[in-house]
């Protein structure tokens, strides 16, 4: 039987009360009740317990994620279509600002702008795009940007904004309130204008160009009755005059003379021709130093050059002669340069880049003598970006004088810093209601009581039409970043119309599509030309040339006291440097640090002046003068510059802002003062005061030292012997028989190394580069710094002669006589031209300077730690996160283009100006490209981030690159073309065959380090043309 | 071994194995003078301006230094070559001559030993701090990684002098010590306390025994077997810095010999330096005497001599090559725009030592202080010759300028200075100046008193001897 035991004798019994206590939990009732009432009643229960608990727990999880961590990245809700990750987007669009015009391709990455190349479609600059043009993708990220409408100085809404507007507009007389622009060139805008103007007849509506061409415009609306330019065909011209024109430099439309201008100078073995061109001119130009034959003349007697020129080509062609004054420049200049126009009649051009109309006209009518119209100048569609007339601004100015105007907008124009009248713009402008629309506060538009934020270029729907018949769209590649507008917004709002522009846009070329004729597809029409960017039709003005009153001409040049051959004192021309062009870009440090393609000269403006001045004035580089002239006097750094005309001073305008920001401010003086449309004022003193100041320049040495770094030849020399001018070294090779044979390392690469043979299996890069077609302009300096996240370092580190620059252009000058022969002069000592008889005959050569991706790298050896390493695809790479800093590799560099990163460029505060310190500035830099840290190597790759995507865009579409489907950043921007790259490895492709051309050479290839990079002798021009 | 009495004694006056463990223990138990006091303090007053300079330097980055694009070694590698040059006589002395039998070394080798790793400690300073991420240094070194194929270059000359450099601190610093040893034993036996503890642990147990001799004659034969070859080595691998390049002015196969012989040459007036200062400052007169003094002049005139032939030499040679960036090197050089530092380091280098031919020059204290500071400048001289001037014009002459130093250069120059001299204070107060043992291995042979007594054993007129010898050795 089972065996049961029991506690008590209850539970044996199994008595109620035990059966009853038994289902209790607890054998006595716990104190709960007395423990949680305070006393009150209050009842609670372990229902109550559990709810404390919860609540408590809660809380204490709600308090814990106060500190929720803030996600920056959020990822798109609606991913959109069009951007992956690491792949760039690319949109054609248009460039203007009023002075630059370019078409061009905008380059984003995850939607922002990174880069901007030239369209290849664009007849205009055919894929070229100038420094200015390549840096300005940086004024988008721009901190000291407006970014509210305000009024007087205090924030407002656009709403308010246009409302002050709308009230000075609506109640005005006709005519009293001034409309200041730019040149307007967008079709778009013109229509806007138009009704802006019926809306509002208050509106005098007045185009300034802070560079004006108004000389030109008048002339040929004189002589042509079309206020533009013609076509210029530099490319179709056998001689070429430029008479102080700087048409590579900044005359007109430079990018495009560029492309055409190298065009007519490659000859080849088969045709041994090139153009001809010989430069006039007072200052050492971009365009001379690349002339063949070049002359110097005295600033004040260029209308006097011009009417004797005009009276030696009348004299050969049988027409009448002015009644000028007779004037010769050395050499017989004039009368040997009008004999070879007339030789090459009907294929020569004359260009002048003065701005007085009466000499524009003489310009004309040579041109018309020598039968150029129609060939090298053709009006079929006339050139027409700018349109500002210096007589109208200054009536402009003498009205807001007289207190015609009750208000002003200054829509992107700055009379108060650009104008020579600055001071009177200020004082006029003070005494009247001012609005201005801007992207940057400037020295104008501080005196406004209202300020509207403009949208960036790059931020804006637009059109433009640079040329009759040549149309170019411009969209956005970027949201506005602040609450700005563009100008057609703004002209929309203050019509009252609630359009988008982009639908104002689109139907305005739907009108005009009827127009050329696009029948059907609208649609399919309008997202081509927003593809391509461009659209270009044939224009069709037709034009003749209407011939002048010359006694008329030479009167009104008499009376401007312009036909003076008197040469006493010193005269002072203002120039503009193709970095800086005329300031409005001052704020972007890229070009401030960009070193000016002649004096190699960054983060100021100095006065130039000619050897022979600095000799009799004891003057040397970096001697503060004292300039007094018309009235205006300032305190200027010298520069000792040759190539000047001996009794010529110059200043670069641009500078001297008050406004440009933290890299443009108070940098250099401002030369506006001094701007005259007939080129020159007379300086009244120039005295030293004693004091000293640097010139950051970014090389010092200015000769070749007899080097035969850079090869010349000359167009007569090359027809005998393609391979003239460019000795090669070579090697006596010892046979089997004992003959002796002549090998050139530098052409067949390894035949003499100790080196262990490099097999390039699959592709080798190599680059050349035509000297002949290089202006040395440096658009390809700025691009490579846009590229590759170059820093900007700053005017003391250049002193210190540490810029970071990847590509240079080498500058040297040669002092010969006559052109008869290159003497080449010994200047050992730095800045130093002592002893030279012509100071301003100066021959200049251009190198571009990149790292050479040596077969045989001296840098590669010597790195400790394998930083540097080279390739299978012939690179010499640099690794920077294994780099220690050794900085060995840059000694044994013989092209000297290792850049070390002395500082750390990304924080530390004395480089303020590097675009990476800022959180907005780093929104421009190259996420395929790393920013270097301090201490480590940096230098070229070839834009190895290209090759790279290059090669994965072959493998996708499963074939080898096509050769030139690889661009390095320096050659795609280059206006003239005049660097290739591609794989020598291809027999077929372009650099493979100018790497056997007879002019092809490398630089120091006698060191046997098997340079990628050769370059093409130059050849000179220099027999004059013979009848 | 027998020692002809006509030698030049090389311990003169009245001494004795005591009196000579008296002279030079002595100053390490008492308390130093107010020289030394005075000397300690200006060295470490330069030794703070090091600190200053290279905490600035290191917390900057190299672009406090005065360097650029074109010249990317300056100071840096001109004082790291000439400390390393400085660093050579103390192998030469102790290893070289110790084969050779020299008995003067004796006086001389262990301040020579000491400067040599006090030289070497200030040269490795710059290697170091000369580069850009110097918490990265240690990438030079070979060693195992997981980075797979990624090693040193060992293509690469500063990987070389990496080895170089630290075989030659390594076995100088064994040398030096071992050398110490019975020295370390002595000043022992003689303390109490504290003194006599750290002592005893430092000297090793030594306990003068027989075996012990014997072993410590096999070690020390060894080790200068193993230096000698480093004396060659070191600057010859320091000179492939240069010779490797393809940079016109250091692309030459002379500089191996030229730089040895440099090196001695400054070594050697860096410890004639200091020995007329210890000499004095210390009252071992006895011990370093003029003959001493004469005989490194001697060696100062000889590799004077190869160094000046050298110069002449790549002058020729350059107008030989024909080639005209080599020859425009020198011509640059001599007649360019750094001239004065060309013309310094000719009238240090070649000129000055010339006047040793001179006896009385020779043995002149005064002369030879001055011509061994001489020799210095113009050492320095040299090596910012051929570092900076070939370096700031090459081939291209768009990329020829011109360096200048920093204060932060000139105060890491200035600081190295200070923490050598700190050290060798130290040095001198904390160790004898002057290997105790072995001079009283010479005190039988070479001790004014013991010269006499075997003169007149022999009957030998030591005056007339002397005249006739003209006091050769």
């Amino acid at each position: 039987m089972e065996k049961k035991y029991w506690r008590s004798l209850d539970e044996l019994q199994q008595t109620d009360t035990f059966v009853q206590e038994s289902s209790r939990e607890f054998a006595q009732e716990l104190p709960i009740e007395s423990l949680w009432s305070d006393g009150a009643g209050i009842q609670s229960s372990r229902r109550d317990f559990l709810k404390y608990c919860g609540f408590g727990l809660s809380a204490a999880a709600l308090a814990a994620c106060n500190k929720t961590p803030v996600k920056k990245a959020i990822p798109f809700v609606m991913h959109p279509e069009e951007i992956s990750p690491s792949l760039p987007n690319w949109y054609a669009s248009t460039y203007f600002d009023g002075h630059d015009y370019a078409s061009v391709l905008v380059k984003t990455r995850e939607g922002r702008p990174i880069k901007l190349e030239g369209n290849k479609l664009s007849s205009l600059n055919q894929g070229g795009l100038n420094a200015r043009v390549q840096a300005s993708v940086l004024g988008v990220y721009d901190e000291e940007r407006i970014q509210e409408p305000e009024i007087e100085g205090q924030k407002a809404s656009w709403e308010e904004w246009l409302g002050e507007v709308v009230q000075d507009l609506s109640g005005a007389s006709v005519g009293s309130v001034l409309l200041l622009t730019p040149s307007v060139v967008s079709p778009m805008t013109k229509s806007l204008l138009q009704q802006l103007i019926s809306r509002y007849p208050a509106i005098k509506h007045v185009v300034m160009d802070h560079q004006s061409v108004s000389g030109i415009l008048e002339a040929n609306e004189a002589s042509f009755g079309l206020a533009a330019i013609p076509s210029l065909r530099f490319d179709k011209a056998k001689v070429i005059l430029g008479i102080g024109a700087d048409f590579l430099g900044n005359w007109v439309s430079p990018t495009e003379f560029t492309r055409q201008w190298s065009s007519g100078r490659r000859p080849s073995k088969e045709s041994p021709g090139m153009s001809r061109h010989i430069q006039f001119e007072t200052i050492l130009s971009l365009t001379g130093s690349n002339a063949d034959t070049r002359y110097t003349y005295r600033s004040s007697q260029e209308a006097l050059v011009v009417a004797n020129l005009y009276n030696a080509v009348a004299k050969i062609a049988g027409r009448n002669p002015l009644d000028a004054p007779a004037l010769e420049l050395a050499g017989n200049a004039i009368a040997q340069t009008a004999k070879e126009l007339w030789a090459a009649r009907g294929v020569s051009l004359v260009v002048c880049g003065s701005n007085v109309p009466e000499v524009q006209l003489l310009v004309n009518g040579i041109n018309d003598m020598l039968g150029n119209y129609g060939s090298t100048l053709d009006w079929s569609s006339p050139w027409q970006v700018l349109q500002g007339r210096d007589s109208q601004v200054s009536q402009a100015l003498s009205d807001l004088q007289s207190g015609q105007y009750k208000a002003v907008i200054i829509n992107q124009v700055n009379p108060v810093y650009a104008s020579a009248q600055g001071s009177s713009w200020a004082k006029a402008l003070k005494g009247v209601r001012c609005y201005g629309f801007t992207l940057r506060r400037n020295e104008s538009m501080a005196l406004c009581r209202a300020l509207a934020p403009a949208s960036h270029v790059l931020e804006s729907w637009g059109d433009a039409e640079p040329r009759q018949g040549h149309f170019s769209l411009m969209q956005p590649a970027i949201a506005p970043l602040f609450n700005s507008r563009t100008w057609d917004e703004v002209m929309l709002g203050l019509l009252g119309r609630q359009e988008k522009v982009y639908d104002v846009l689109r139907n305005s070329w739907i009108a005009r599509a009827s127009g050329l004729g696009v029948a059907s597809d609208f649609s399919a029409f309008w997202r081509k030309i927003l593809h391509d960017g461009v659209l270009q039709k044939q224009g069709s003005s037709q034009v003749t040339f209407k011939g002048f009153d010359s006694s008329a001409i030479t009167n009104s040049l008499k009376v401007s006291k312009l036909l003076e051959t008197s040469s006493k004192g010193l005269n002072l021309v203002v120039y503009s440097k193709l970095g800086m062009g005329d300031g409005r870009l001052a704020h972007i440090p890229w070009l401030q640090e960009m070193p000016d393609p002649i004096t190699k000269a960054c983060w100021d403006n100095y006065l130039m002046v000619s050897m022979v001045t600095a000799q009799s004035r004891g003057l040397k580089d970096g001697d503060m003068v004292r300039i007094k002239a018309d009235g205006v006097k300032q305190e200027i750094p010298v520069l000792v510059q040759p190539g000047l005309f001996a009794d010529t001073c110059a200043l670069a305008m641009g500078y001297g802002q008050q406004f440009a920001g933290k890299a443009g401010t108070g940098v250099g003086v401002n030369a506006a003062p001094w701007i005259r449309s007939c080129g020159f004022v007379n300086i009244e003193s120039l005295e030293k005061t004693g004091e000293t100041y640097q010139i950051a320049q970014t090389q010092t040495h200015h000769t070749i030292e007899g080097r035969l770094h850079v090869k010349e030849t000359t167009l007569t020399e090359y027809a005998a012997n393609p391979a003239s001018g460019n000795v090669r070294p070579y090697v006596s090779v010892r046979q089997d028989d004992g003959s002796t044979k002549k090998v050139y390392p530098g052409v067949s690469r390894d035949a003499i190394t100790l080196w262990q043979k490099r097999d390039y299996e699959g592709h080798h890069w190599a680059m050349a580069i035509d000297l002949n077609a290089c202006t040395g302009c440096g658009s390809c300096v700025v691009s490579c710094q846009v590229e590759n996240n170059v820093p900007v370092v700053g005017k003391q580190e250049v002193l210190n002669r540490r810029e970071m620059h990847w590509i240079r252009i080498d500058r040297y000058y040669n002092f010969d006589n006559q052109g008869e022969g290159t003497t080449t002069r010994r200047i050992d000592q730095e800045n130093e031209y002592s002893g030279i008889d012509k100071p301003d005959q100066v021959s200049v050569l251009f190198q571009p300077i990149m790292c050479h991706q040596c077969d045989n790298a001296p840098c590669e050896t010597v790195c400790p730690v394998l930083a540097t390493v080279h390739s299978s695809e012939g690179l010499n790479q640099m690794v920077y996160n294994r780099c220690v800093g050794t900085r060995y590799c840059a000694n044994n560099c013989p092209y000297k283009v290792r850049r070390f990163n002395w500082f750390s460029y990304i924080d530390n505060p004395q480089f303020y100006n590097n675009p990476a310190q800022t959180d907005l500035g780093r929104m421009v830099l190259n996420p395929d490209v790393t920013v270097r840290a301090r201490g480590v190597m940096e230098k070229c790759t070839f834009c190895v981030q290209r090759i790279q995507a290059g090669k994965l865009d072959g493998k996708r579409k499963g074939m080898r690159p096509v050769d030139g489907s690889i661009q390095t950043a320096c050659q795609e921007s280059c206006p003239a073309g005049a660097i290739v790259f591609g794989d020598l490895n291809d027999p077929q492709s372009e650099v493979s065959r100018l790497f056997l051309n007879e002019r092809t050479y490398g630089v120091v290839e006698e060191l046997n380090v098997l340079p990628s990079v050769n370059f093409l002798t130059k050849v000179r021009n220099t027999t004059p043309v013979q009848a | 071994m027998f020692e002809s009495p006509t030698r030049r004694p090389l311990i003169t006056g009245k001494t004795s194995y005591s009196q000579i463990t008296e002279d030079i223990i002595k100053p390490i138990e008492a308390k130093p003078t107010k020289w030394w006091y005075l000397g300690f303090t200006v060295s470490l007053a330069a030794l703070g301006l090091w600190l200053l300079s290279v905490t600035y330097l290191l917390f900057t980055g190299v672009g406090v230094w005065g360097l650029n694009k074109t010249v990317d070694w300056g100071w840096d590698i001109t004082n790291f070559v000439w400390w390393v040059g400085i660093g050579h006589a103390g192998t030469l002395i102790s290893a070289v001559l110790l084969l050779f039998r020299q008995k003067w070394r004796t006086a001389v080798n262990r301040s020579a030993e000491a400067m040599t790793i006090f030289a070497v400690i200030c040269a490795g300073s710059y290697p170091l701090l000369h580069a850009g991420r110097p918490w990265l240094i240690y990438w030079v070194f070979p060693l195992p990684n997981t980075y797979g194929s990624l090693w040193s270059n060992f293509n690469s000359p500063l990987l070389w002098d990496v080895f170089a450099i630290s075989t030659y601190l390594t076995v100088s610093l064994v040398f030096w010590y071992v050398g110490l040893i019975p020295d370390l034993a002595t000043i022992r036996d003689r303390a109490v306390g504290l003194r006599k503890k750290i002592y005893g642990l430092m000297s090793f147990g030594w306990n003068g025994s027989a075996k012990g001799w014997q072993r410590f004659e096999s070690v020390s034969l060894i080790l200068a077997g193993l230096s000698t070859p480093l004396v060659l080595s070191v600057h010859t691998i320091v000179s492939f810095d240069f010779a490797t390049s393809v940079i016109p002015g250091w692309h030459t196969t002379i500089f191996p010999p030229y730089f040895v012989a440099g090196a001695v040459f400054s070594g050697f007036a860096m410890v004639q330096t200091l020995l007329i200062i210890m000499r004095k400052s210390m009252r071992l007169e006895q011990y370093i005497t003029l003959n001493h003094i004469d005989v490194m002049n001697k060696i100062i005139l000889v590799t004077g001599s190869i160094v000046g032939s050298a110069y002449i030499t790549e002058f020729f040679i350059a107008w030989y090559s024909a080639v005209p960036y080599e020859q425009y090197a020198f011509v640059n050089r001599a007649f360019g725009p750094y001239w004065w530092a060309y013309w310094t380091m000719m009238t240090c280098n070649v000129i000055t030592p010339q006047l040793f031919w001179s006896r009385k020059l020779r043995r002149s204290l005064t002369a030879s202080f001055i011509i061994s500071i001489f020799v210095n400048i113009g050492m320095w001289f040299e090596r910012f010759v051929i570092i900076v001037t070939s370096l700031h014009r090459d081939y291209l002459p768009s990329s020829w300028l011109m360096y200048s130093p920093t204060w932060v250069e000139i105060g890491m120059y200035i600081g190295s200075l200070g923490l050598f001299f700190t050290l060798f204070f130290l040095f001198a107060k904390f160790l004898p100046v002057i290997a105790v043992a072995e001079v009283k291995s010479i005190y039988k042979t070479s001790s004014e008193e013991e010269i006499a007594k075997t003169a007149s054993k022999e009957g030998i007129n030591l005056q007339e001897a002397h005249a006739h010898t003209n006091g050769a050795h």
